[in-house]
């Protein structure tokens, strides 16, 4: 086995490492479908990343990281910074200190920094503390500011 | 004062109160403030005017405040000083970082 740095540029790179673990198990998890809860991870290193085609059904709670939602994820999420890919769809709760959105949400979102880009679409109740909409966006639901 | 009253048009000068209803046929401008009914083809509410009341434009650009019902038949655009609370119904939204909109959100597709 050859040990490599990681390098910077190549983030979907399997080398051995205390991150990959991580996202390698949560993919793994993803591809079951199982109703599962991952470990906190509290190093904020790469993000884990919920591939399109991939369904996450349950609790994920990372305070301290980074997570990408490009398929489908339902349940409940608790994060730094998430972003949610054209094709990501998320369906539950949600709880981050910054979400970009490029998707689809619909439940109930309590974030500080939230971007909704052009071509996405939020629905539900909605708490933030600072917001940007692009134009082409779909907002709907309650908003409120704390 | 020069004379840039065009036709139907409305500006509302800072520190203006009116208490009403207004159906302009075109740009509607709220630098005071308003309180009732207001229609109109554009509205603009600049920074520190407030409008509270029905709203309805097809256009909308507030760098203000917006209260109550608020229908926006096309593009309604939130510039970071704006704020909006209330039932907003809207077509198109653009909302800078700083504005604020809080309140119930439907979209109405034209």
């Amino acid at each position: 086995m050859i040990f490599s740095k990681p390098s910077e540029d190549n983030i979907n790179q399997e080398t051995i490492g205390e991150v990959s673990e991580e996202s390698l198990v949560e993919e793994l998890e993803a591809e079951q479908s199982a109703v599962s809860k991952v470990k906190v991870c509290e190093a904020p290193l790469r993000p884990s990343i919920i591939s399109e085609g991939f369904e996450f059904v349950g609790e994920l709670k990372a305070p301290h990281g980074n997570v990408t939602i490009d398929g489908v994820f339902k349940g409940t999420l608790q994060v730094k910074a998430l972003i949610i890919g054209a094709t990501g769809h998320l369906q539950g709760d949600v709880q981050a200190k910054s979400i970009t959105l490029k998707g689809e949400i619909n439940g109930a979102v309590d974030v500080d920094e939230l971007q909704v880009a052009a071509n996405a679409r939020i629905d539900g109740k909605t708490t933030y503390q600072d917001l940007t909409i692009a134009r082409g966006a779909c907002v709907l639901g309650e908003l409120k500011r704390r | 004062m020069e004379d840039t009253n065009l036709y139907g048009n409305l500006e509302v000068g800072e520190g203006v109160v009116i208490k009403g209803d207004c159906d302009a046929p075109g740009r509607v401008v709220i630098s005071g403030e308003w309180i009732g009914k207001i229609k109109a083809e554009a509205l603009e509410v600049a920074r520190g005017g407030v409008v509270d009341g029905e709203i309805y434009a097809a256009q909308m650009d507030i760098r203000g405040v917006l209260r109550n019902q608020v229908h926006c038949s096309g593009f309604l655009m939130i510039r970071q000083s704006g704020l909006i609370d209330g039932q907003v119904h809207y077509s198109e939204v653009e909302v800078e970082k700083g504005g604020v909109m809080t309140g119930q959100l439907h979209r109405t597709k034209n």
